[in-house]
This record gives C-alpha cells, structure tokens and sequence, in this order.
C-alpha cells in the first residue's frame, strides 16, 4: 500500500494500540450537556477522592507507632501508666542513657520535694535517633493522653534542624509518623530559615511534603498493620527494651547494659588517640563561644511546644547533656526568655568530669557513673525549680 | 521521576488539567512536549540536549529521506541514521563496556594497555528512545510512512512522556497520526479503563514487584547463606518481580496516555502463562521483540533463507537483543542462552517428537518446561557478577550444600496466589461484574482500593529495572 495514498498529514491512520476493554459508562462523559457532564465528572472525582480519605483515615488510626530502637514498646508502656508519672524526660539515645529516674526520684525525695500523691516519679522518654521535630511530635502525642499528675517536660536541647539527613534512614517509618501537617508545617517553616540554596531548599521542602504525603496516605505501612495485626511487631535494630526492662529503671537503660564496653569505647580510644578528649572538648568550647544565630533558629516551633507544655500544666526545661558541639543558641534563648528553665551541662570548663576517660562510652553518649551524676545534678535543678517560688 | 513518586502525579495533574482545558491541539502537543522536557529534566536536564540531537538528527533525515527521489541517495540518509544512532547508543552505553573488555582481554595475553576509560553517564531511556526515533526512520525509508513535517509533533513522538524512558516502544506509524486531530474527552479517553489500569500498574510495581525485591535481593548478594529452596523460591518470585516489575510500568505508561487520549502499544500477553518459549516471546516485552523482528530479523532474511540461515538469524537477533539489555557481558550470555532456547524449541516441535503429546498435557508440560527455562536464566541475568551466579546454580542443582537461611513460608503461598490472581486477570473473572457496577460504586471502589493500595507499596522508593535499559 503506497503512502500517499493515505489520509492524514503523517500518511497513515492511526492503529489501535492497547485493546482497553469497553466498559459500560467507561466514560465521565456521555451525557448531552457538557456542563452536566463536567458536575457529574466532578462529583465523581469527589466520591472517589472522599472513599479514598476515608479508607486512608481508618488505615492511619490502626497503623503501630514504629518499633525502630524501642519507641512503640515505650510509649505503648507510658501510656498505660500515663497516670503515675510527674516528670518526663524527652529525647535521643543522649537522653536515653543520660538520665535515671531512679536517681532523678531518690534525690528529689532526698530534697523534700514531692507532689500531691506523695514522691514525685519521672519517666524517661528518651529514644535513640530521635531528633526534636520527632521528639515533638511524640510529646505532643503523649500530652494528648492528659497524664494527669504531669510537672515538668525536660526536653533535650538541640536546633529545629530540618536539614538533618533523618541519620541516612529518610524514608524510613520513622521518619514518615511525624510528619503530620503540624509537624510538616514546622519543619518547612525551619527551612525557609536556613541557610540553603534555592535548589537545596526546594529539594528538602519537597521531601518534607513527600513524607507527609506518605503518613497521610499511609504510604509503605500495610505490612506494619498486618504484622501488628499478627503480633509479629518487632524493632528491627533489635534496640528495644522490653517492658519488664522499662519498669526496672522507668525508661533508662546504661550504654553498658547494651553494650559491653570494649575496644571502641570513649577511654580505648583516648588511649589510641589523647587528642581526640581535648578535640572534643575545644569543639564544644569554641561552639559555646560563637555568636548565637537565631535568624536561623526556629523560634515559632519552641514558642508553641512550650505553650503545649504550659497547657498542659507543667514547666517546660530544656536540657543541654555534655555533647560533642556547643550549643550558643539555647543559651542565648534562655537569656532573653524564650527558654524558661535551661539545664546547662554542655561546659566542659565547669564539668569537665562528663569528659574524663571513663565519663562516656564515645562522643555523644556517657558512661553508667557519669549518667548517675548528672541525673544527681539535673535532679537538684529540678528540685530548686519545683519548690514554691522556684 | 517515576511514576509512582508524588512528583509524578503533581507533574501529570498539571498536564491533564491543563492540557483538557487546551482547544488548539497545536498548543496542547506544545504542552505535552514541554511537560515531557520537564518529566524528563528531573533525571539530569543534560540528557535533555542528548535527545534532541537524536530527534533533530532523525527528524532532518527524514525530511531529507522525503526530499531524495534516488535509491542511492535513500540509502545514503538510512545509513547516516542508522550510523549515528546506533554510534551515539554506543558510545553512552557500550563505550566503557568495549574498552573495559579489551583491556581485559589484553592483559590476559600478558599486554598491560593502561588504558583510561571515560566516566559517561548513561542518559536514561536512552536505548527506548533511540530505537523508537529510528525505527521511525526505516519507516520512510522503506515508505510505510511519509516524513513527518512537523518537528513538534516527531519531538513529541519520540519524547511524549508516558513512554519515554522504559516504553512501550512506540512506532511512528502508529502514534504520529493521532496527533493529526484533536483529541476528545467523549471519543479517546476511556476513563475506568485507564484509571483500572493506572492502579493495577501501581499495584504491580510498587506493591508486588518491590515488595519481592525487599525479599530476594539479600539472597542474590550473598548466594552461599541461603539454602537451595530459596534459591528455587527466588528464582520463581523473581519471574513475577521482573513481570511485574516491567509490565506495571507498561501498564501505568499506557494508561497514562490513555488518559491525555493517546493509545500505545500492548506490551505484554500474560507471559507467565506462556506454554513454549517462542510463544513466551511472543507475550513479552512485545513492542522490543516486534522491533528486533521488523528491524533486524527479517532484514537478516528471518525464516526465508533456510534452516540453518534462520537459526544463524535468531541467535544474532537475541545475542543483540541481550546486548540492548546492558552493556555487561551476562546479558550477552543471557541473549544467547534466549537464541539458544528458541532454536532448540524449533528443533524439537519440528521433529517427530514435537507433535506429541497433545492438547492439554503438552499445555501443561509445555508450561512447566518453559516455566523451568525462563527461571533458569536469572542466575545469569540477575546475578551481580559470574561468581555468585555460578554460586547460586551451584546450589540450586545440590552441587554445594548452601546456607542455612530460608525465604520463610508464606513466600510459598504468596507466589501460589499471584500465579492464581495472573490466571484469573487472564480470564477476566470478574471483569463482566465489573463492568455492570454504576459509575458511584466504581469510584467508591477505586478510593478504597487506591488507599489500599498505597498502604501496600514496599516502603522507599525503588527504581524500575527496566531504567537501566
């Protein structure tokens, strides 16, 4: 058959190409009037987009928390003795194994302080890898159950990050739970604040939206929910505590009950390298020294977390544990009053202990004996700002 | 950018929305083409420029094909085309892979070349998009086609996005015309079909063929940990991985464009159920396999020029056809044991033996022999490198015990129920109830399975295996 035969500027009809099966009103369209068709379109885009919001809502309410290094098994564990509890403390693996509450407790009685149910408790929130857009999503959560005899909220100081690369796990259940829109707001909010370029600020924009878009959409979590559904639930990084392990020490579990100290701990590696103590500690130094930045600090997300807090009917602290770098902009916060209570222990001039050889197991986390001092030392803070007057 | 990221469906919510709303179908193919820039720029915006050498290469020889009246001149501009296509697939794709192996093949013989290897980055699509702008090419060569004037239109023809970095692979003749008139809401776009087949594509790819490749990728990175019934279950679940895989993509390509109302190639037959290879050949990857047989095949001669000359053509087909796949030596081997394959079934169904048994036992038996074979050729083409496909046939046939670890139980059910679900699709159980349901429940239905489905992707994102194509 020539070519030119054919009707058509390209020479050739067109060929059907996939053979859709015809269905009966496979199309929107079909109705005389094209403005009845477009209603008619729309209201069915809207059925199927509402049926779909539907299901996702009652997909969303049965989907576990994630179990990554013990967070369901913890919250699961408060939140059945919500009640008990006057202190929690909130954070990452720092505040995890920075902080007992059995010391916290024994000294706070030992100070005469305690609450109308008799001896204040505290319970330690800290969970490994949780940074503050996270750890504030969970305390809000945790505040929505009204523990009732609720005091203080020791929350672990450290930036509205948003840049934070989630610690390399950005699309994992633990980065996609508190992305709800409140905590996509914020975070978003944080990145217009930092100092990015216009590429890197649309890119980590649009990965805060695409994780939202995951939590709303429950993207990934079917088999969370079947595996919950099964009892099958488990920490993947085999970090979790069980609850026997929460209630012996409310929370709080000692890097070396984790992990025997070996080769790699903090004093090993002084002795390799006797630089790295003082590296370490002039780091934090020269941090503390620097300018506070708090055009890049995001001022709007604390303000509402402590309001959160106050309304819940408890004092709002912030804790600053002996870390790796310094941390200016807390302190400057606290001078000028956004931060009411700070809890400095970040000064290795005024304790240097906290980065003595055997004060920590490596750079961020401390040791058994240190943990057992500044949870001595936090505890009298707290006792001074719980008395009348404080 | 793939189909399942929400970039996509940001991306394709503004193509359609305004693309509808468009009444000069010049300004909407202006739109597509720009939407398929922009679709395609979120890989690297450098390719770009590579592929409008392609088109504008393709697209002035076509117009030059048109202009030439003598045979001479029209081979001369069919050999540039084919020239210049295949040297620019080669040089991003085969370039490194050609030196890597002299070099190699060099230093065996004691010669130390020390040769230095360019870094190119192989631009995405590349070998789909390629074959489909010269394809188009051969087309007015051979005048099946007139050259088209429009330079819009090619450019959209060979970058229209839904099938532009892993297929269908499109032939001119079949897609430039349906850009001659405007396209209809009323008369080209079968909404429920589309949609069906969006969310059975999505379903596939990022529910189903993820969710495997979670399951048995460790069994691939590390063969000597796992025990032979996982590398038999991983062979089996990697059939339905890379079906799956692949025609999910198809299917949410074809859909896609069904939606702005074009229509694309079918590009699988429920292979799976194939019950010989060439019939498996002819259900997969159709729109690759019809070209290597319009393009390649039957130029060599296909079955014209004897037994011995059409065997010789098949193995050249498949052996280029495995090169296409990669710029690695298994898909050659993997190439050649596909020719390999298809000359033995010849040989056998022409013998004596062939013809029996009959009905549907050879059905069945033909099944699981096709089945088996198919499998077979994974350790080669899946394999990250000849040592631990080598390790993995080692233990698949008892030869080395293997490791301890195992897939787990229900691996088993789940690859029983998606061999049942590909038979019932197949047979289209359902599908007349389907089809009566009122437009109301239908869009209730598709909400709820949407949402479900979404639920179910594996978690993260995983590029398609097609994409390094």
């Amino acid at each position: 058959m020539r070519v030119e035969d054919q009707p058509g500027s390209h020479g050739m009809p067109a060929k059907a190409g996939i053979d859709f099966p015809r269905m009966s009103g496979s199309s929107v369209s079909g109705s005389p009037a094209r403005g009845s068709t477009f209603a008619r379109g729309a209201a069915l885009v809207l059925l199927g987009f509402g049926a779909f919001q539907a299901t996702a809502a009652a997909l969303r309410a049965i989907t576990p928390w994630p179990e990554d290094y013990g967070l369901r098994p913890k919250r699961d564990w408060f939140v059945e003795r919500k009640d008990q509890f006057d202190i929690l403390f909130v954070g990452s693996s720092r505040m995890f194994r920075g902080i007992d509450p059995r010391i916290v407790d024994a000294e706070l009685a030992r100070a005469g302080v305690a609450g109308e149910h008799g001896p204040l408790r505290s319970f330690n929130f800290g969970v490994g890898g949780m940074l503050r857009f996270e750890s504030a999503y969970v305390l809000d959560e945790l505040l929505a159950e009204k523990p009732a005899r609720l005091r203080v909220v020791v929350m672990e100081g450290e930036a509205w990050d948003p840049t934070t690369d989630f610690l390399k796990n950005t699309w994992s259940s633990r980065s996609v739970f508190w992305h709800d829109w409140e905590r996509t707001r914020l975070a978003l909010h944080s990145v217009a604040l930092v100092d990015l370029s216009p590429t890197e600020r649309l890119e980590r924009s649009w990965l805060h939206l695409q994780l939202c878009g995951m939590k709303l959409f429950n993207m990934g979590q079917g088999a969370r929910i079947v595996t919950n559904l099964l009892g099958e639930s488990r920490d993947p990084f085999q970090r979790s505590l069980t609850h026997e392990q929460i209630a012996v020490a409310a929370g709080y579990q000692p890097y070396e009950d984790f992990m025997a100290p070996g080769p790699t701990t903090w004093e090993a590696m002084l002795t390799n390298d006797p630089g790295h103590g003082i590296e370490i500690q002039d780091r934090v130094r020269g941090g503390n020294e620097r300018a506070p930045d708090l055009a890049h600090y995001n001022v709007t997300a604390l303000e509402g977390q402590k309001a959160r807090v106050h309304a819940a009917g408890a004092t709002f602290v912030v804790l600053l544990n002996p870390g790796d770098q310094g941390a200016p902009e807390e302190r400057a916060l606290a001078e000028r009053g956004d931060v009411e209570h700070l809890l400095d222990y970040n000064r290795p001039d005024l304790y240097p202990g906290y980065w003595a050889p055997k004060a920590r197991i490596d750079d961020f986390h401390l040791s058994r004996t240190s943990a057992e001092e500044l949870s001595k030392a936090v505890a009298a803070e707290l006792a001074r700002i719980l008395r009348p007057g404080g | 950018m793939l189909f399942t990221e929400g970039r996509f469906f940001l991306l394709f919510a503004a193509a359609f929305g305004l693309y509808w709303s468009l009444q000069s179908n010049r300004l909407r193919k202006l739109w597509l083409l720009l939407c398929s820039c922009v679709f395609y720029g979120a890989w690297d915006w450098r390719f770009l420029g590579l592929m409008f050498v392609s088109i504008t290469l393709d697209y002035g020889i076509g117009r030059g094909l048109e202009a030439v009246k003598t045979d001479r001149g029209r081979r001369t501009w069919l050999t540039i085309s084919v020239v210049a296509n295949l040297g620019i697939l080669g040089f991003f794709k085969y370039f490194g892979f050609f030196v890597d192996s002299a070099v190699a093949l060099l230093q065996s013989i004691g010669l130390d070349v020390g040769a230095r290897t360019l870094n190119v980055v192989l631009p995405v699509g590349i070998s789909f998009y390629t074959f489909q702008s010269m394809s188009y090419t051969i087309d007015v060569y051979r005048r099946h086609m007139r050259a088209v004037r429009s330079y819009t239109d090619f450019a959209l023809f060979v970058a229209f996005f839904p099938q532009l970095v892993a297929g269908p692979i499109v032939r001119a003749v079949d897609f430039l015309p349906q850009l001659d008139r405007v396209r209809t809401w009323r008369d080209d776009v079968q909404v429920r079909a589309a949609l069906g087949l969006f969310l059975m594509g999505f379903v596939k790819k990022a529910c189903v063929a993820d969710g495997i490749a979670a399951a048995i990728d460790p069994v691939y990175v590390a063969p000597l940990a796992w025990d032979a019934a996982s590398h038999w279950l991983a062979l089996a679940l990697y059939t339905i991985q890379v079906y799956c895989d692949f025609s999910g993509y198809s299917d949410m390509a074809i859909a896609t464009a069904g939606l702005l109302g074009y229509q694309l190639t079918k590009n699988f037959d429920w292979p799976l159920l194939a019950t010989d290879i060439t019939d498996w050949w002819r259900r997969w990857h159709i729109s690759l396999s019809t070209w290597f047989r319009d393009y390649l095949y039957y130029p060599l001669g296909g079955n014209r020029l004897g037994t011995v000359r059409t065997y010789v053509n098949l193995w050249i087909v498949f052996f280029l056809c495995g090169l296409w796949h990669g710029a690695q030596w298994k898909y050659v081997i993997w190439g050649v044991m596909c020719g390999t394959y298809l000359i033995t079934h010849r040989l056998w169904s022409q013998s004596e033996l062939g013809s029996r048994p009959s009905g549907r036992a050879r059905a069945l038996i033909g099944w699981v022999l096709t089945t088996f074979g198919v499998m077979m050729w994974w350790p080669v083409f899946r394999g990250l490198d000849f040592t631990r496909s080598g390790q993995q046939i080692e233990i698949l046939f008892g030869w080395s015990p293997g490791g301890q670890r195992n897939l787990g139980a229900w691996w088993y059910a789940g690859l029983a129920a998606m061999l049942l679900v590909h038979m019932g699709t197949r047979a289209r159980l359902g599908g007349a109830g389907l089809a009566r349901l009122p437009d109301w429940a239908w869009a209730l239905g598709y909400g709820v399975c949407a949402a479900l489905a979404a639920a179910f992707t594996a978690s993260g994102y995983q590029p398609f295996v097609y994409f390094q194509f």
